[in-house]
């Protein structure tokens, strides 16, 4: 079992909310691997729209990704891509 | 019994007038069963429990089918299904069942109170707001393990006004501009579901008119939706009602009549014409903006190519974008406007320093000027795209001669550069100059022999020389763009243009107000680019008009010597010239 782990910021204007947070899981959901994200010591599962819109995390917040699960490095990596590219928002 | 008030009043959320009987969508107070369960019935609860998610699913697709809405509307509801597979909800429901062995209803209504006191706890209001999704989805489940029928809109009759308390996405999937006429809700505002979803359909739209219309309405009253002035008419007198009638027609020509122009130059009564152009901020905006009867770009802005990320697009993602505008507005031409960043909204790669006054800082041309790297990297993938039709590059925030010498050598580099690798052909991207700061306004005499074409950014022009941010509301009633200094700017800059033999253009909100049309026909501006929308109703007034009356009425202004003196007259002589016009789209007051 691999365990992957990375930070960025959320980039986009509107923050994780429900369009993005629907991306993320659609992305998470494509690999074995558990994804999790973490903000200020809460922990949401990637892949429950729920755990994300809860986490409410804002424009510049820092979260961290883990990923664990032999796909581990492609889903940080996947994750990380959409976050940072903003989930495909245009502002 | 209070008197039943004949009209409330809410968020105008849609525009158009609906006249229709209400089919009002009331909810059914669910009484929750909740009972132990023995462990030998554990298996039996989770399999209920999965059926009636896998039912509520089912049901859900068939509505998918069936829907009109697309875009973001489709994604919102598409998010539906999230919210139903999502194994915080469900598992959390399984485990309810398993460890506290109670039954399926209750462990679902569980968990679903600790979702929703999750989401109270969130201050961001859109995100607290989620949590009614979570709870529509959860009442549904529960409803088809009850045995119930969910309420929803397939049962109501054609061309009826929905009114309800608010309108889940499944709920609102099933509206389509056959079913349902107008809709009114409780809740809501402007940037709410139900606001987009009636936007999208074009359908008259009324949201947060507050608690209790559900109650004070009954099926099959008559009601008025005014979604141009956010208003309900309950049970109206037929005075108001044929009042309101005569407006839905009125309205109903109107656009029809509108929508036959868009396809027609502008040409006024005696021979003067004017070319109408689009703002956009997304490709995607070019075929609507095209059916508005737009005859080019005015005005793209690139800012978004740069905003919301860590790093600066390279030349080929510049040139992709670029292109993709090019190509869409093709046999016509694209305005494409330089980077004008300020403020917060920069990505990390540019490092900016902060500053205290962002509007009177370094953006704009000025970046441009300090950063050479960044805006050669631009210009190049401008000057590559216009292989693909026809683009002309704007540049922002002009106040010295200087940043336009600048700008010119920095593309006659790269037009050398790229002509010399054989990317173009000999043919110059022409280079304008917006003129949107009172310096620049001041020297247009000198700026227009040097540039291709101007463009008058009436947004920033008006702040810079009034002095006024028109979002603060304390000093928002000076924002006017009929003051007599913005006037005798525009006219400056008309007649330097004029001289210099180059196509002025305007670009700011007020091109694209049909109230200050004339004046801009009579100041010689050639170009309006506007709002989309906006384009058929211009196209009507101006070929309706002469250049004639127009310098009449100009001639009348300039003597006048405030701001308030000069609307007002204005405004009394377009409503006389275009009554239908003035009432029909403008508020009235």
């Amino acid at each position: 079992m691999k365990r992957v782990e990375i930070e960025c910021d959320i980039s986009n204007e509107l923050g994780l909310h429900l369009r993005a947070a629907a991306a993320l899981v659609k992305v998470a959901e494509e690999f074995k691997s558990d994804v999790t994200l973490y903000r200020d010591g809460m922990s949401a599962n990637g892949k429950s729209i729920i755990a994300l819109v809860t986490l409410a995390a804002a424009k510049g917040t820092r979260i961290r990704i883990i990923a664990e699960g032999p796909d581990a490095q492609e889903a940080v990596s996947a994750v990380e891509a959409l976050v940072t590219n903003g989930f495909g928002e245009s502002p | 019994m209070t008197q039943k008030p004949s009209g409330r009043r809410g968020v105008a959320a849609s525009p158009g007038i609906s006249i229709a009987t209400a089919y009002v969508l009331r909810r059914e107070r669910l009484v929750i069963p909740e009972y132990r369960i023995e462990p030998a019935q554990i298996e039996d609860e989770v399999g209920r429990l999965e059926g009636a998610f896998e039912e509520v699913r089912a049901r859900l697709e068939e509505i998918r089918e069936g829907m009109e809405g697309t875009g973001l509307v489709g994604d919102i509801f598409n998010a539906q299904f999230l919210f139903l597979e999502d194994p915080t909800l469900r598992e959390q429901a399984l485990v309810n069942i398993r460890e506290s062995r109670i039954n399926a209803e209750w462990a679902l209504q569980r968990e679903l109170r600790r979702l929703e006191a999750l989401f109270e706890s969130i201050a961001d209001p859109y995100i607290r707001g989620r949590g009614s999704d979570v709870g529509f989805i959860v009442r549904r489940v529960l409803q088809a393990l009850m045995g119930r029928e969910p309420e929803g809109l397939a049962n109501a009759p054609p061309g009826v006004i929905v009114v309800a308390e608010d309108l889940s996405p499944a709920e609102l999937a099933q509206v389509t501009r056959s079913r349902v006429a107008g809709l009114v809700t409780e809740t809501g505002s402007r940037t709410s579901h139900v606001t987009i979803m009636a936007r999208s359909l074009e359908i008259p739209a009324v949201v947060g008119v507050g608690v209790g219309l559900v109650r004070e309405i009954a099926d099959g009253e008559l009601l008025i939706v005014d979604g141009h002035r956010g208003r309900v008419l309950i049970d109206p007198d037929p005075e108001s009602v044929a009042e309101h009638r005569k407006q839905l027609v009125d309205l109903q020509a109107l656009s029809r009549q509108l929508l036959r122009y868009a396809d027609l130059p502008v040409e006024t009564r005696d021979g003067v014409s004017m070319r109408m152009l689009a703002n956009i901020e997304l490709s995607e905006e070019i075929p609507d903006a095209l059916r508005y009867g737009a005859e080019g770009i005015g005005l793209y802005r690139t800012e978004f190519l740069f905003m919301n990320r860590h790093d600066l697009p390279d030349e080929e993602e510049q040139l992709a974008a670029y292109r993709q505008i090019v190509e869409a507005v093709a046999p016509h031409e694209a305005v494409i406007r330089t980077l004008d960043l300020g403020g917060e909204k920069v990505p990390t790669g540019l490092e900016l320093s902060e500053e205290p006054n962002p509007a009177l800082g370094l953006r704009g041309v000025r970046m441009s000027v300090a950063r050479p790297e960044i805006f050669r990297v631009q210009l190049r993938a401008l000057v590559r795209s216009s292989r693909y039709g026809k683009v002309k590059i704007l540049l922002p925030m002009v106040s010295v001669l200087s940043e336009l010498e600048v700008a010119r050598a920095e593309l006659e580099r790269v037009h050398s550069e790229l002509a010399a690798q054989g990317e173009i052909g000999e043919a110059r991207v022409p280079l304008g100059v917006m003129i949107e700061t009172p310096a620049a306004a001041m020297i247009a005499d000198l700026i227009a022999p040097h540039a291709d074409f101007l463009s008058i950014g009436t947004n920033d022009l008006l702040q810079y020389t009034l002095a006024v941010d028109r979002t603060n509301a304390q000093v928002a009633y000076l924002y006017e763009p009929m003051h007599p200094a913005h006037i005798r700017l525009v006219q400056r800059i008309c007649q330097a243009a004029r001289r210099s033999g180059v196509v002025v253009g305007m670009c700011g909100e007020m091109a694209g107000d049909p109230l200050h049309s004339w004046i801009l026909l009579a100041l010689g501006i050639g170009e309006l680019s506007m709002a989309p929308f906006a384009i058929p109703l211009l196209k009507k007034i101006l070929r309706d008009s002469t250049l004639a009356e127009a310098r009449d009425l100009l001639s009348a202004i300039l003597h006048m010597g405030s701001a308030v003196e000069i609307r007002e007259h204005v405004e009394r002589t377009m409503r006389a010239r275009f009554p239908v016009e003035f009432e029909g789209i403008l508020p009235t007051g």
